[in-house]
């Protein structure tokens, strides 16, 4: 093969691999609320196991996002999330560090909790926040409990510093007893 | 004479009036314009000089292709050694030139920022500055957001904060740069000496939108600040109209509530531009766009179209409610 | 009889001028000047701890819990009438006097704390109808209750985060290197939120001469950021890590001389202690312990003379009472742990005797 020849496929071949190289997607506008706001949130409660309903195809959008990330944990310190649920560890509200979830730890489980409200405390959010802050905003709880991936989690904290950010601490082991999600 | 052809010659970059750094319509800004034309004056001289030295010896040196080198180089022309002299006597008169008006700069800048006599906050956030006047009645400070009005002819001090990343803040008609660092606090003296309307601009990278954070800033004389003061202090009008008034239901109880804050209204988020004059401003979102009715709808319908990235989401709102939310908004003067 | 603890005086049931003994309190709606424009609305300082009520002089008693939010740059100001003690005709409710004790109150130091009446010896043998107060700012204040004027106000805990009170001016003395910066942390600051003593009221002995303080030695760590207001979420602007203060225990009882203005015996508990006081006349003085233990000590010594393990920890307040018996003991009967009452049988009479030095005055 010729230098010529082989410095040019190199040469493609990086380019390539560089076009190729979008970290993530990253949605600026979100879905707007059409006329229909209620259409996105169903009950996605149930008993038993198995039966779970497909999750919402907005998931894989947000789930594991970092801009997604990096805005609902802005936004969970602006909406004072950090008041009641501190930062993650809980206090008025519950811990969203853990494995119990009551109403669901999907994502959009989590979703349709901040967007309805729940009982003992936490305020219903619809028409208060986007669809898409909603979504943000589970993204970052979902990566309170150290399982997200690591290119994706915050590398910094906003707040006073107790314990190593997120992307240097080892993930824990899920344990399926402590775990209610499905 | 010379002083203006050279500012004509700067002037060519092509900025306009209203944010040139060669403008001096503060008093830091005039001490950086003579400043910089002592500094270009000696360098220019000094320049020439070299050229001049270098063009000659680079002549003679054609003429004269075969020259033996006399070993002693000390006594071989009766010019070298004075011209020698001279020249670093040249140096140090150019250097001590230099040394000594900035010095007199610096002490000229200290002096005029020496004894505030109008206190300001400023905070900069993604991409937006939270302007907040410190009165010595703490009843009687204003909060505003992306403009600053100053009175002329009277110091002021600014306090520099950042909720999140390094910004800098530049009024370059008035004064130099300066950070404003998270977790830290830094200042900036601004002396402005001729009235005009001016535009600062956020001088470090701070995201996607640092180009779009702007800032608007009118200079005027100390009636009409002290009127427009007076103004700010106002909570926002009662709603009148119908429309205005489905508006205003709608910022307040909706997802407006969550972010802005509208005094004498029940809106009362921090995290974003005070809105309660928010009609009066010249421009919105920092200087994004002008401000006109077609803007408000534009920005409104979609902030995300016009300053992609930035923390005002995209709602999607129905016709109606945007009518009334424009109507509304455009009363807050 | 509805009172806003801030706001333009008309809102404050006053047709009278207060007549303030400190320079920091005169003035006209200083409810209002003293915040930034339209922030006394949201700015906090409820009434939820003690009152106390003199039927002499019919003034009833209360303090004013802290300012909203946590975050002080967003209220500059004195933010009156938040965190401070207000004496109130109990018939108009017209304020008679209010002295603040934690102007611009940058920790959450609230004064809602206890109020206790007692008859002060002043200095020319005369008594003086005066107020004792262990406040959350970590200061015991003596008060002349009759017009607020401070007589002494000394450290009951350890402080760092003020210098001390100008009895000139009665003014707190804040420490500046102590003040929470937004976007920064300040590290040890004591005394920590809940203060140097939380709501859990003390117990004063006639026959000591004692006044016994069940309270706190936590510090913190305090971050303060920008607070957004949302009706209906937390409006605080501030990240808050709180620990042991010196000596590593949490807790500490303290029995403290008023007039001496000095401490007399103090007991280190692990845990903070959030349990009231209660004092008997047979020299015998009550707490309990987050841990479940109740414990009676001796009056005058401190020296642990019973404990009895509950089941929870203990935060409702002990109380004596003469049983039907007619037995010349009284039993002791407490609430314990955070919620209904576990157990309520009395403790047996047998468990607890006065000591037969104590003259017995049930």
């Amino acid at each position: 093969m010729s230098l010529r020849f082989r410095n040019s496929t190199a040469l493609l071949a990086l380019a390539a691999a560089l076009w190729g190289c979008n970290r993530e997607e990253r949605q600026t506008r979100g879905k707007p609320l059409g006329e229909t706001a209620t259409a996105a949130m169903p009950d996605t409660v149930y008993p038993g196991t198995g039966n779970a309903p497909a999750p919402d195809p907005r998931a894989a959008q947000y789930e594991g996002n970092a801009s997604a990330i990096a805005q609902g944990q802005m936004l969970y310190n602006q909406m004072n999330c950090v008041g009641c649920h501190f930062h993650g560890g809980g206090g008025m509200g519950v811990a969203l560090m853990d494995g119990k979830w009551r109403y669901g730890g999907r994502i959009d489980q989590i979703v349709a909790s901040i967007d309805q409200g729940r009982p003992n405390g936490m305020p219903a959010w619809r028409h208060r926040l986007t669809e898409q802050q909603m979504w943000q905003l589970a993204a970052y709880v979902r990566t309170l409990s150290g399982q997200e991936r690591k290119d994706a989690v915050s590398a910094r904290a906003d707040e006073v510093s107790n314990t190593p950010p997120q992307t240097q601490t080892k993930r824990e082991p899920l344990m399926p007893a402590d775990s209610d999600e499905q | 004479m010379r002083r203006e052809g050279l500012l004509a010659l700067l002037c060519l970059s092509g900025c306009s009036g209203a944010q040139t750094a060669f403008g001096g319509q503060g008093a830091e800004d005039a001490n950086f314009i003579q400043l910089f034309t002592v500094f270009m004056i000696v360098c220019t001289v000094m320049y020439l000089l070299v050229s001049a030295a270098l063009i000659v010896a680079v002549w003679r040196r054609r003429r004269t292709a075969m020259v033996v080198e006399d070993c002693n180089h000390q006594a071989t022309s009766g010019v070298v050694r004075p011209a020698l002299i001279g020249w670093t006597a040249l140096i140090a008169i150019g250097l001590t030139a230099l040394t000594l008006v900035g010095f007199f700069t610096d002490r000229s800048n200290a002096r005029n920022g020496s004894h505030p006599q109008l206190k300001l906050t400023v905070t900069a956030n993604q991409w937006w500055w939270d302007v907040e006047y410190d009165w010595a009645d703490v009843s009687k400070s204003v909060r505003t957001a992306n403009e600053i009005h100053l009175p002329v002819g009277i110091p002021v001090e600014v306090t520099l904060k950042s909720n999140d990343v390094i910004h800098s803040f530049w009024i370059p008609n008035l004064a130099g740069k300066q950070d404003l660092i998270p977790g830290r606090r830094t200042d900036a003296q601004l002396l402005p000496r001729k009235t005009g309307l001016y535009r600062g601009q956020c001088a470090e990278f701070c995201g996607t939108q640092h180009a779009q954070m702007a800032l608007d800033v009118t200079v005027e004389s100390k009636a009409d600040f002290e009127k427009w003061y007076g103004a700010q202090l106002q909570t926002a009008p009662v709603p009148k109209t119908p429309l205005q008034l489905a508006g205003y239901r709608y910022i307040t109880t909706r997802e407006c509530a969550s972010c802005h804050n509208i005094s004498g209204t029940s809106a009362g988020g921090q995290v974003a531009p005070d809105l309660t004059h928010f009609a009066s401003r010249r421009s919105i979102a920092a200087g994004t766009l002008p401000m006109n009715t077609g803007n408000i709808y534009g920005w409104v319908a979609d902030p995300q179209s016009q300053k992609p990235g930035n923390h005002m989401p995209t709602i999607g709102l129905k016709a109606d409610d945007l009518h009334g939310i424009v109507a509304y908004l455009e009363t807050l003067k | 009889m509805e009172s806003l603890q801030h706001g333009p005086r008309q809102r404050r049931a006053d047709r009278s001028r207060i007549p303030p003994p400190y320079p920091q309190d005169q003035g006209t709606d200083l409810g209002v000047k003293s915040w930034g424009p339209e922030q006394w609305k949201i700015g906090g300082g409820t009434v939820w701890g003690w009152l106390s009520y003199d039927p002499v002089l019919k003034l009833v008693y209360y303090g004013t819990s802290n300012p909203g939010p946590w975050n002080a740059e967003q209220r500059p100001g004195d933010n009156k009438w938040t965190a401070g003690v207000f004496a109130r005709d109990v018939s108009t409710g017209q304020a008679r006097w209010y002295y603040h004790s934690t102007p611009h109150d940058l920790f959450d130091h609230d004064d809602i704390n206890e109020t206790i009446l007692v008859d002060w010896p002043g200095p020319n043998g005369q008594r003086i109808p005066a107020m004792l107060r262990p406040s959350r700012n970590g200061y015991f204040y003596v008060q002349d209750r009759r017009n607020g004027r401070i007589l002494s106000a000394d450290a009951y805990s350890f402080i760092n985060a003020y210098k001390g009170v100008d009895l000139k001016t009665g003014r707190l003395i804040p420490a500046p290197e102590k003040e929470p910066k937004e976007g920064r942390v300040v590290r040890n600051i004591c005394p920590g939120p809940p203060g140097a003593k939380d709501w859990n009221p003390s117990a004063f002995s006639p026959v000591t001469g004692l006044i016994y303080i069940p309270h706190l030695n936590i510090c913190m760590d305090m971050g303060a950021k920008n607070a957004n207001y949302i009706p209906g979420t937390p409006f605080v602007g501030a990240d808050v890590k709180m620990y042991a203060g010196p000596g590593g225990n949490r807790g500490v009882f303290t029995a403290w001389d008023p007039v001496a203005r000095r401490k007399v015996f103090e007991i280190k508990e692990d845990l903070p202690l959030w349990s009231p006081a209660l004092a008997t006349a047979g020299g015998l003085v009550f707490y309990g312990t987050m841990d479940g233990w109740f414990k009676a000590i001796d009056a005058r010594s401190g020296k642990l003379l019973w404990q009895f393990k509950t089941g929870s920890g203990i935060i409702g307040q002990p109380i004596s009472y003469r049983a039907p018996t007619g037995d010349s003991t009284s039993p002791c009967r407490r609430a314990s742990a955070a919620g209904p009452e576990r157990s309520s049988r009395p403790i047996s009479t047998n468990a607890i005797r006065p000591p037969r030095s104590a003259s017995s005055t049930q």
